[in-house]
């Protein structure tokens, strides 16, 4: 019998083999994604600086840093911001590998606001919010206030399902964007400016950015 | 309970969104406070009798928007920064900036710059540490830019700054000589003298190039800013001012100096 099923099994595998690699096009659509970065390994240290856009929006350039530690399973981020909008900034680690420039105001009202944003830094990957295990968990509350700063602990495995089972992709940090949002309460904004998630402009505009970079340089 | 939680969160919250400055005051503009770290502090119209005088070191509560909610004078101690540690010269020094072969190396310089520099520090600080160390590494002479914004540019987007200072490099762009300003921590890439002006003036109006800070330093001031261009040895504004008022010229940087830059401006 064990000789049976062992040719059975290696017949059924080749099938599977075959079916995974044979030629569909033509036939069925073909579904395009997003590049996806080359799988990292996770461990390590990351870090950005977080450099203003959207300058004009206060007379106080925001500016910062982010850091994120991963040893074994656990997962520490860090982020520090100064700037003088006391208010909520949302922050977020985004899909894509830059951070907008002027040349991504693609309505030319002068300011990048989160569609613009988005487009150039990729949708969000991971909320820096409450919880970070997972993104349903943290209840979208973001840090506040002109300088804070924002330290939280995941755990690496919980992390990494819940950023495949929701976006599709490995968490490779190396090269990805953080980006901080939130002017202050009295800033004009044009109406021009795309809105999302319910936001008031001031909440939702952009003015810090920098890409994680997984670390060389020690203190 | 709950509508006296309110109130009183209402009315402490100006007091929580104070910031505090302690500086000496460079000077008092009109109704602004030029302070001699860089910021600035607005006087409102209400205030009539302010008691600030320029030299004063003074420990000022600034709201959101940098209005001057109070101040006390504090006594003056001798510090580091304020000593005389470097030589002047009495006749223009020459000095020539080094030419960087390309813009791939003026990227790496950029890149190399230390990016340990502290939440609270001055540009003063980190331009003069990150030009020392670059010449300390490769040799490299490197300049400073200082732009100098206008009371009325201030006023007009109620910026907090009244001056900024960065290393500037002279490159070989293909065979063209141009000036990269590195400013590490405000933008991601060496820039062009007016893209980096442009990060900081709004209106995008070119600054106008002098080589007297009391060009910059005097009232009705027409433009929106002012650009000087020193060697890298020099630090502050006063240093340029000082330059122009006794024609005694800064031709190097001391140990100390970087000392209490490194101190004052990056994590040890």
């Amino acid at each position: 019998m064990t000789p049976f099923f062992s040719l059975l099994s290696m017949i059924v595998f080749l099938i599977t083999l075959i079916a995974c690699g044979k030629d569909n096009s033509g036939k069925n659509e073909v579904i395009k994604t997003a590049p996806q970065l080359e799988e990292q390994p996770s461990e390590g240290t990351y870090r950005a600086i977080l450099r203003p856009i959207n300058n004009q929006l206060s007379g106080l350039l925001p500016t910062g840093a982010a850091e994120i530690t991963i040893s074994e399973d656990i997962v520490k981020v860090q982020t520090l911001l100064d700037d003088d909008a006391q208010v909520t900034h949302i922050q977020k680690i985004q899909k894509g590998t830059r951070c907008p420039d002027q040349s991504d105001d693609l309505n030319n009202d002068g300011l990048i606001d989160m569609d613009e944003a988005y487009k150039a830094s990729g949708e969000a990957l991971i909320p820096l919010d409450d919880d970070l295990n997972e993104a349903d968990l943290g209840s979208d509350i973001y840090p506040a206030g002109s300088g804070f700063t924002y330290t939280k602990n995941a755990t690496l495995s919980r992390l990494e399902n819940d950023v495949r089972r929701r976006t599709g992709e490995n968490l490779n940090l190396g090269g990805r964007v953080i980006l901080i949002h939130g002017a202050a309460r009295g800033t004009k904004i044009p109406s021009t400016i795309s809105l999302r998630e319910g936001l008031f402009p001031q909440a939702s505009i952009p003015v810090a950015c920098g890409v994680l970079v997984r670390s060389g340089f020690n203190r | 309970m709950r509508k006296i939680f309110y109130f009183i969160l209402f009315t402490l919250s100006p007091a929580i969104m104070a910031e505090t400055i302690e500086s000496k005051v460079y000077e008092v503009d009109g109704r602004i406070i030029k302070f001699e770290n860089g910021r600035v502090a607005f006087i409102d119209k209400n205030n009539t009798h302010i008691d600030i005088e320029k030299n004063d070191l003074i420990k000022a509560r600034i709201d959101e928007t940098s209005s001057l909610i109070s101040f006390k004078k504090i006594a003056a101690t001798p510090s580091l920064k304020n000593k005389m540690i470097y030589r002047l010269e009495l006749t223009p020094p020459l000095f020539e900036p080094t030419i960087i072969p390309n813009i791939q190396e003026a990227a790496a310089i950029f890149n190399r710059s230390n990016p340990f520099y502290k939440r609270i520090s001055e540009c003063t600080d980190r331009a003069h540490v990150w030009a020392n160390d670059e010449f300390k590494h490769s040799g490299i002479k490197s300049m400073k830019a200082f732009i100098f914004f206008t009371a009325s540019y201030i006023n007009s987007v109620r910026f907090k700054w009244w001056f900024h200072v960065a290393p500037m490099y002279r490159v070989n762009q293909s065979g063209e000589i141009i000036d990269l300003v590195m400013d590490y921590r405000y933008t991601d890439r060496p820039m062009t003298v007016k893209e980096w002006s442009d990060q900081f003036v709004y209106t995008k109006r070119s600054c106008k190039v002098t080589t007297k800070f009391s060009e910059y330093d005097v009232n009705p001031q027409t433009e929106n800013c002012y650009l000087i261009f020193e060697s890298m040895h020099y630090k502050i504004p006063g240093e340029i001012h000082e330059q122009e008022i006794s024609g005694r010229y800064k031709s190097e940087t001391s140990d100390s100096e970087i000392r209490a830059s490194m101190r004052f401006g990056f994590q040890l």
